[in-house]
């Protein structure tokens, strides 16, 4: 895969059918509506120490993040439908206004395989060896996000 | 007692919770990028680079850091922002 970044677009080409499903999963992943990705995308302000104030947040500000996060989904869902497929690889282009929103997303996706798949900073750092294939590929999925994540806050601000 | 005084009571109970000091607390999880917990501080809190990777260090290492203390009403503001960015952030009374 090859990423071109000019001031005005950021392109993907070169993409074969393996990565271009992985990006197709973006937003799939940051869409969980598991228990547990739910828990990390939504944490509370006190963890539980004050149950009042938890359920506060509940009912008035994550509503409101749920909200703004649908919409950062929805730009990366549209970039993807216009994904061409040429010569037996896929093409990927969209408008450097949208990098916040596909930075958003890349993240939340990372973060809810985190989650759902239980990964600890030692498969992170690849001290476990993962023979659950699902998880292994949660794994890939959260290291590719995090590749093209890394490559854009080396060029856009959040 | 009165109801004037149990309205005093109850009043002078929610202005000391108010005046506390509390803590935004930054923690930490495996997937975070460094970079961008660094980056989010920096838009949120308007840290110099160093002070925000600073904290990105504490919170990696320590597995939390106090980025801020002040008013609850603006700690709960700051960890509505640090939410948004999906950074794990709580808010805890001073000392």
């Amino acid at each position: 895969m090859r990423i071109e970044w000019s001031p005005e677009h950021v392109i993907f080409s070169e993409i074969d059918e393996f990565i271009a499903d992985a990006l197709r999963q973006i937003p799939v992943c940051a869409s969980s509506c598991e228990d547990k990705a739910i828990a990390r995308l939504y944490p509370t302000p006190t963890d539980g120490v004050d149950e009042n104030a938890d359920e506060d947040w509940r009912e008035h500000v994550v509503p409101g993040l749920s909200e703004l996060f649908q919409t950062h989904i929805d730009v990366v869902l549209k970039d993807l439908e216009e994904m061409r497929e040429e010569d037996e690889s896929f093409t990927l282009s969209f408008t450097t206004e949208h990098a916040p929103a596909w930075m958003h997303t890349l993240n939340q996706a990372r973060l809810a395989l985190g989650a759902l798949h239980d990964i600890t900073e030692d498969d992170m750092e690849g001290r476990t060896k993962v023979s659950d294939a699902e998880k292994s590929y949660a794994l890939f999925q959260i290291e590719i996000y995090g590749f093209i994540l890394s490559l854009m806050l080396q060029h856009t601000e959040l | 007692m009165a109801d004037s005084d149990v309205l005093i009571e109850e009043q002078t109970k929610t202005d000391e919770s108010l005046d506390v000091p509390w803590n935004v607390v930054a923690h930490n999880d495996p997937i975070n990028l460094m970079d961008y917990v660094a980056k989010v501080f920096i838009r949120v809190f308007g840290f110099t680079k160093q002070k925000a990777e600073r904290h990105m260090m504490e919170v990696h290492k320590k597995g939390r850091s106090i980025v801020w203390t002040g008013g609850r009403e603006r700690a709960e503001l700051y960890v509505q922002q640090l939410h948004g960015f999906l950074l794990q952030a709580t808010i805890e009374k001073g000392r």
